[in-house]
């Protein structure tokens, strides 16, 4: 079953007074439970299908299917809607909020969905902590963590809502290789035990050798590669 | 945790910048309470001075005085006052002692004057008080000598005004010259035992002079007996609309004719004064005027003092929002990935602006709730001893002392307020921050 179809979607974006043709024509279909790579050098266009396929942002041409749902033609609300309970994110640095710790950063996600309750809420935050392996650290803040804690941190989030999509931009980027290796590993179990589609931006070649697919990209075109 | 707790953590972790903004509602949330509670008890004190020395709570006069507000205007002209007859005031005063028991009644006896000593001559008001009328040392603030001696019928206060243009002291004798009502010139020498000003109203050059009510009688020509006002002074001033009418239903019963001039809106352009038949048995009316019609143009001036404060305040409260804009602005700048973030994960843009504007609201809740507290605090303490003062020679606007009171419901207000100017503040700013696109927000990221 598809989890993401993405139909001849073009993106152009203006820097300042220049106008960029990020993405011109991607054909993609991702199978639901997927591991799958956008690989491409810098400035390809990978983040933004990431963005466009995360519904943060719309296609100027094309169409976006996510478990198909027509995407690409809902408003502002409706993707938050679809972001907050299909989509989970996993960002190059992190991005957790300073303020808030361990406990407080995964259970963010939580505070919005009012159809889940304290009790159920502090129940999955406590599973995901385990799951990442940080349940001792419950109450630290994110400076007080280290890199590889840190991302471990933000998968849990992003998985902490029980998304079907897990969307990671460069997610081992700021890792050394020894983490970086584990926080795949982690990744990519989770993957086969959830069945959850991850989707990854990287050039990092430990997350290209776990890919069950590769969409190359270089100038805003796909190639696409089976592993 | 809530939304909240995560603005309230986001305001303690930047505390050097909640701080700033913190103390500067606080400063604004106090002045607002403090100096409201100055103008209040300002407001009061000319209500008091009004009412105890001049008005009374309630005042009753012969519906043929030709007068309006008297408590301005001080020399109405020899024919204005009338005064009520003696057996209407006696009536008056055993209604008021049967019917009213927590009631005082005072007759007061007026009449426009001439001060006169040498060459000099200025014109006046004759007070002419009861003997046991004390509440006129409320509204008199002595410099010199003392007050007068109840029952004694030769001596007069001064204002210092007055003592200074006729160069006398306490001691020396002035002499007062009226037309009486028969409209022969009717004059007598007094002593001055006491030399002072109206509290409030010496700003507005009062002039006025306390003699005992006995001669101003003699003077006029009027019956023992009559006065031209009677002062009705009850324990809950605030009472004084209920009362008049009761009482006035009251005298309608005994027979006695009268008005309530505030239902009449009497003015006195409206009224004509008419000849006084001292031969008719017809011995007219009263009309019956409450304290809050009196004084009208005083109180004016402190309505305009606190017109004047709400200007300064409304001024700060200016620089309070600009400083509230530049800090929503400033974070929205800093936390520009964080908003990206919070989008992504599906916080929509107006749960992102909550998180901003809780921040600021937070911060202005607390500091303004310790302000208007702090403010209340030092109020009620100074209500309590008194804010003397500052300069003696000025004892005349405040008196020597001044007691702060507190409004609760300036205190309401002045939290709403506070509130409103930080929520205004802090809306635009946020929304605009928090209006970026998310995907441009982590193109950065």
């Amino acid at each position: 079953m598809s989890s993401v179809l993405v139909k001849n979607v073009k993106k152009m974006y203006s820097l300042g007074k220049a106008k960029i043709q990020a993405l011109k024509g991607i054909n993609l279909n991702i199978e639901k439970g997927e591991f799958f790579v956008l690989a491409g050098p810098s400035g390809s266009g990978k983040s933004t299908l990431l963005n466009i396929i995360g519904c943060l942002d719309y296609p100027d041409e094309g169409e976006i299917r996510l478990e198909d749902m027509p995407v690409s033609e809902y408003t502002d609300a409706q993707l938050n809607r679809i972001r907050l309970k299909h989509i989970g994110f996993v960002f190059q640095s992190f991005n957790l909020i300073p303020v808030l710790n361990v406990y407080e950063n995964i259970e963010l996600p939580l505070l919005i969905r009012p159809d889940i309750s304290q009790k159920e809420r502090n129940a999955r935050v406590q599973a995901m902590m385990e799951k990442v392996g940080l349940a001792g650290q419950k109450r630290q803040k994110p400076y007080e963590l280290s890199g590889g804690q840190q991302q471990r941190v933000a998968i849990a989030r992003a998985l902490v809502t029980g998304p079907k999509i897990v969307l990671a931009d460069e997610p081992t980027a700021n890792l050394d290789s020894g983490t970086g290796i584990e926080i795949i590993e982690l990744m990519h179990e989770i993957n086969r035990r959830e069945s959850t589609t991850f989707i990854f931006s990287s050039h990092d070649p430990k997350v290209i050798r776990r890919a069950s697919r590769i969409l190359y990209l270089e100038d805003g075109v796909g190639k696409e590669r089976v592993q | 945790m809530r939304l909240l707790g995560l603005s309230f953590k986001n305001a303690t972790i930047k505390w050097w910048r909640s701080l700033t903004l913190g103390f500067f509602i606080f400063a604004v949330s106090f002045t607002m309470v403090l100096s409201g509670s100055f103008i209040t008890a300002a407001k009061s004190k000319v209500d008091k001075v009004v009412t105890n020395g001049i008005t009374g709570h309630i005042q009753i006069r012969s519906d043929q005085t030709i007068e309006g507000d008297m408590a301005v205007q001080y020399n109405p002209g020899w024919d204005a006052l009338r005064p009520i007859d003696a057996s209407t005031v006696s009536a008056i005063g055993k209604i008021v002692r049967e019917r009213f028991i927590d009631v005082r009644l005072y007759p007061m006896v007026r009449r426009s004057a001439f001060l006169t000593k040498g060459d000099k001559r200025e014109e006046t008001m004759l007070l002419g008080i009861a003997p046991d009328f004390e509440s006129y040392k409320e509204a008199f603030l002595l410099k010199e000598g003392r007050y007068l001696e109840p029952g004694a019928e030769d001596e007069i206060l001064l204002t210092e005004e007055q003592a200074n243009t006729f160069k006398v002291r306490t001691g020396d004798t002035i002499s007062t010259a009226t037309r009486n009502i028969y409209g022969l010139n009717s004059s007598v020498d007094l002593k001055v035992v006491g030399i002072g000003n109206y509290i409030m109203l010496s700003l507005f050059s009062y002039k006025a002079n306390y003699t005992s009510g006995s001669i101003v009688g003699k003077l006029a020509g009027t019956i023992e007996g009559e006065a031209t006002d009677l002062l009705l002074y009850q324990q809950d001033r605030d009472m004084a609309k209920i009362y008049v009418n009761e009482l006035a239903a009251e005298l309608k019963a005994k027979g006695i004719k009268n008005t309530i001039t505030a239902n009449e809106k009497l003015k006195s352009e409206d009224l004509e004064i008419r000849d006084l038949d001292l031969d008719s048995a017809d011995t007219g009316g009263v009309m019956l005027s409450s304290y809050e019609e009196m004084g009208v143009t005083y109180k004016g001036v402190s309505d305009t003092m606190f017109v004047l404060l709400n200007f300064l305040v409304a001024f700060l409260l200016i620089i309070v929002s600009i400083l509230i804009v530049n800090l929503v602005y400033m974070t929205g700048l800093e936390r520009y990935r964080e908003i990206g973030v919070l989008r992504a994960i599906g916080f929509s843009r107006f749960q992102v602006i909550r998180i901003f504007m809780g921040e600021i609201l937070s911060v202005s809740l607390i500091s303004g709730l310790f302000g208007v507290l702090s403010a209340t605090a030092v109020a009620a303490v100074l209500g309590m001893t008194g804010v003397a003062s500052p300069i003696p020679a000025l004892d005349f606007m405040m008196g020597k002392t001044l007691n702060l009171e507190i409004d609760p419901k300036s205190i309401v207000i002045n939290m709403a307020v506070i509130i409103g100017f930080s929520f205004a503040a802090s809306f635009y700013p946020a929304y605009k921050a928090c209006s970026i696109d998310p995907a441009e927000t982590l193109r950065a990221v």
